[in-house]
């Protein structure tokens, strides 16, 4: 198990090396550098020439990515060229908002797909599962914008029950964005919920706990839910997980101040350390996250953790 | 079952039904206001102050980048400074002429020397009085400038600020500058403290003259500020009478237009000086915001490429382009109708503006077909077409007032940094694009200027550019204005930019809001913002 983690901590090292790459690489290819973004009328070509030197981008890609790289492997992410601030610092300072959205956001789709996903698997072919089918295919097609969008104009225009965007009302200030994030992740957790619990509803162990007496509750939320979880965790986590890079769109809308929308800025501004940092320490948090899913696999299911124990005893035994 | 299905079937049908029901709305006849107004005086004493909110938001569309007040300018960074800081003059831009600021007098001694009165008694956000020796150094003290900042021209022309006494100084400038004057009321020429500056290099600009001290900034989302008591634009005439109540003030970024209107609809913000035109109809018939139509000095212009462009070498294909774009069709479609038109890329306010053109430029589809038979490819032509994504809807319009002559609009999509390099490698035909019109008479240097980053025509004219140096040089008023109506006549005739017209902001506010500035040039001055409960 030990072993397993240090592997996966391990890959994180070739995995920042390729994507800080691919970013340096692509943001490199479209056009325009950061200093395109600065140019005013009254600037002369010279002038140009002289703020694009003042940012070290007159120098060749590769010599400014084996630049970046060292200075990541002294620990510094680099220094943002609009704000003129270290990465790192700009990203501690948005991505506990991010967080604070993938969970709430996570905390909505669980409390609300996990019930219906285990009601629809009970009661397949029902009209409650036609519904659930269709509300399931109806949070997949709303955009995250509209859905936004009007939950701004039901819940804070019309009504000022909540605050329509930023976030200075604390927790109120989170359910809007929460609830437009959670929406399309709560229809593809309620369908997997749904087919997960049907898998093992038909189960000749659940068949027996009934003949045994034990109660219809226990039967659904103790043995089979717990058998159903592994799918289930980990789409939610994957899910969760998504959040730190996906939720962009929303925190835009509702002007979250997230790392999300800052990477957004930094792509349009051409701001590469900024855009590159920040993504690394996305990608960080998300392999982690990775991990932790599949450490929880053992927790939720001890079947995982046998798993590993033959297959260690297999090696050992040649 | 059966009835099941009947019924959600019904019930889908009236959904469908309503939903197209509500897109026959009522098209509402809208007049422009035109005025920058919330200039009423107010007596603010101690008892007059409880009554107004202590901490105001205001919503804007653009990010804050940057905390230096000398080093971005660009709409937002400019509303930062107007709040923080003060220039030597300022511009009116009802009546269209330099104001005292910072400094009270003023005079161009010539075209190389400039000298100012500063104004007694003004005291910068850490105490300390502003003198001669601040105004030297925020000029010639800090190096950076002259790479950094995106005004490094003006810094670089001058040669020296010599201190005549605590509250006279005299600019020399390395080569001669008409404009110097004018460009003082541009917000990057912010005074900032000398002694804060060298006592702390990265903070100590945030020290300035202004109503407000900037107490946090985080970039791309939120820049706040904390009123100053001891400035001295609480004693300005015609503001405001007395410190204002608001004692906190927060700028904070929305980039999505909508989001921004909920904002303001939700009197989460106070005001909102960039609203989509597209929502006007709804925000103006919200009885609890105040929404005013400003014209704008913001001008809307096709850019047509002069040197490897399938228009370069082909003067009718220029006109007929120019005489089949439909610009009061492009008006009503962008702008519903309430633009002015321009007949020159000139401000309206900018310093030598003509307009009086004996050709002038109108729609007429039977000349521009006549013109596009004399063209070099008078059974048609591809045109590449850049635009960014905010001119897209704008671009597919031109692309069918332009297909009824045979030319075949191509658009392409790009953003800022991505049309710096387009313009670089010379990849277009037309670019479609707005440009802030400034009073400077300079202000359109580039347009000839084969050295220019911005000459996105990138059109070449030694002569035309021999006579913009010549006005910059040239202190004698009607000379100077005479030089300019040359070029515009001559810019009218060549044709490398077809002038559609000046944009409309909608802007808008809550009701009980006052003292707000939104003014033309898009850079609003919210210093004497209040917000009544």
């Amino acid at each position: 198990m030990l072993k397993y983690t240090l592997k996966r901590i391990l890959l994180l090292i070739p995995t920042i090396i390729g994507i800080s790459l691919f970013i340096f690489l692509a943001m490199e290819a479209a056009s325009g550098d950061f200093v395109s973004t600065l140019i005013t009328e009254e600037m002369t070509d010279e002038e140009v020439h002289a703020l694009r030197a003042s940012y070290g981008l007159d120098k060749p890609v590769l010599e400014r990515y084996v630049d970046y790289m060292w200075n990541l492997l002294h620990g510094d992410l680099g220094t943002s060229y609009t704000s003129r601030m270290p990465v790192m610092e700009l990203f501690m300072q948005k991505i506990g908002n991010t967080t604070m959205l993938a969970v709430a956001s996570t905390i909505v789709c669980i409390l609300i797909s996990i019930p219906l996903g285990i009601f629809a698997a009970r009661h397949r072919g029902s009209i409650f599962d036609n519904i659930s089918n269709v509300l399931g295919v109806l949070g997949l097609s709303i955009p995250n914008f509209w859905l936004g969008l009007m939950l701004i104009v039901w819940f804070s225009v019309q009504r000022s029950w909540l605050p329509p965007g930023g976030n200075d009302d604390g927790i109120l200030s989170v359910i809007l964005p929460a609830i437009t994030v959670g929406t399309g992740h709560t229809a593809i957790l309620m369908r997997t919920t749904r087919s997960a619990m049907l898998d093992t509803l038909r189960q000749d162990y659940l068949r027996t706990a009934r003949a045994k007496g034990v109660s219809e509750r226990k039967v659904i939320n103790v043995h089979a839910l717990r058998n159903a979880m592994i799918p289930i965790l980990s789409v939610a986590l994957t899910q969760f997980a998504g959040c730190f890079g996906g939720a962009a769109l929303t925190e835009t809308v509702f002007g979250w101040p997230g790392v999300g929308k800052m990477v957004v800025d930094a792509v349009k501004q051409r701001d590469i350390p900024l855009a590159c940092g920040t993504l690394i320490m996305k990608c960080i948090i998300i392999s982690l996250i990775g991990l932790a899913t599949d450490l929880l696999y053992v927790v939720v299911d001890p079947r995982v953790k046998t798993q590993f124990a033959s297959a260690k005893r297999g090696k050992r035994n040649g | 079952m059966k009835n099941v299905k009947r019924t959600l079937s019904m019930v889908l049908a009236l959904i469908l039904a309503l939903t197209l029901l509500a897109g026959c709305g009522e098209q509402k006849e809208t007049t422009p206001a035109g005025t920058q107004g919330g200039n009423t005086p107010v007596e603010t004493t101690a008892e007059v102050a409880k009554n107004y909110k202590k901490k105001i938001v205001i919503g804007v569309a653009n990010p804050m980048t940057d905390d230096d007040p000398q080093g971005l300018y660009d709409n937002m960074h400019a509303t930062m400074v107007n709040l923080s800081h003060n220039q030597l003059l300022t511009y009116n831009f009802e009546k269209r002429e330099l104001e005292p600021e910072l400094a009270v007098e003023w005079k161009a001694e010539d075209a190389k020397t400039y000298w100012f009165k500063l104004r007694q008694g003004v005291k910068f956000s850490n105490g300390e009085e502003m003198k001669a020796e601040d105004v030297q150094f925020s000029f010639t003290g800090r190096e950076k400038l002259l790479t950094e900042s995106t005004q490094s021209a003006t810094f670089k022309k001058i040669e020296s600020v010599e201190i005549i006494n605590d509250y006279e100084v005299r600019f020399h400038l390395k080569t001669g500058d008409a404009d110097f004057l004018t460009r003082m009321y541009i917000q990057t020429f912010a005074i900032v403290s000398k002694k804060a500056c060298e006592a702390d290099p990265n903070k100590g600009y945030y020290v300035g003259t202004g109503g407000w001290k900037m107490t946090d900034f985080v970039p791309s989302d939120h820049v706040t500020y904390q009123r100053v008591d001891t400035s001295w634009v609480w004693d300005r005439d015609g503001y405001i009478k007395g410190i204002n109540p608001t004692e906190e003030l927060e700028l904070r970024y929305q980039p999505e237009a909508s989001t921004r209107t909920a904002a303001l609809e939700a009197k989460q913000i106070a005001a909102n000086a960039s609203i989509d035109m597209a929502e006007y109809d709804v925000v103006s018939a919200n009885k609890d915001l105040e929404i005013t139509l400003l014209p704008a000095e913001v001008l809307d212009y096709l850019i047509i490429n002069m040197n490897n462009g399938v228009a370069a070498k082909d003067d009718n294909l220029r006109l007929a382009i120019a005489y089949a774009l439909n610009i009061d069709e492009a008006n009503a479609f962008a702008q519903e109708g309430l633009a002015k038109k321009t007949l020159t890329i000139w401000g309206s306010s900018q310093y030598g503006y003509f307009d009086d053109f004996e050709n002038k430029l109108e729609f007429n589809l039977d000349k521009a077909k006549e013109y596009m038979s004399k063209s070099k490819n008078p059974s048609g032509v591809d045109f590449k077409l850049y635009v960014t994504n905010n001119y897209e809807p704008m671009a597919t319009l031109l692309q069918g007032q332009l297909k009824k002559i045979g030319v075949n609009v191509i658009v392409k999509q790009t953003d800022k940094a991505g049309m710096a390099e387009v313009v670089k490698n010379g990849e277009h035909d037309g670019i479609f694009m707005s440009i802030t019109l400034q009073a400077i008479g300079d202000r359109f240097h580039f347009v000839c200027n084969p050295n220019s980053a911005t000459n996105r025509a990138l059109y070449e004219n030694p002569e035309m550019l021999a006579k913009f140096d010549a006005a910059l040089q040239e202190v004698d008023d009607a000379k100077r204005k005479e030089l300019y109506k040359e070029i515009q006549i001559e810019l009218n005739e060549v044709k490398p930019y077809i002038p559609f017209f000046y944009e409309v902001l909608v802007v808008g506010k809550n009701k009980g809001v006052e003292g707000e500035q939104f003014l033309p040039d898009n850079k609003p001055d919210y210093t004497y913002i209040r917000w009544a409960e």
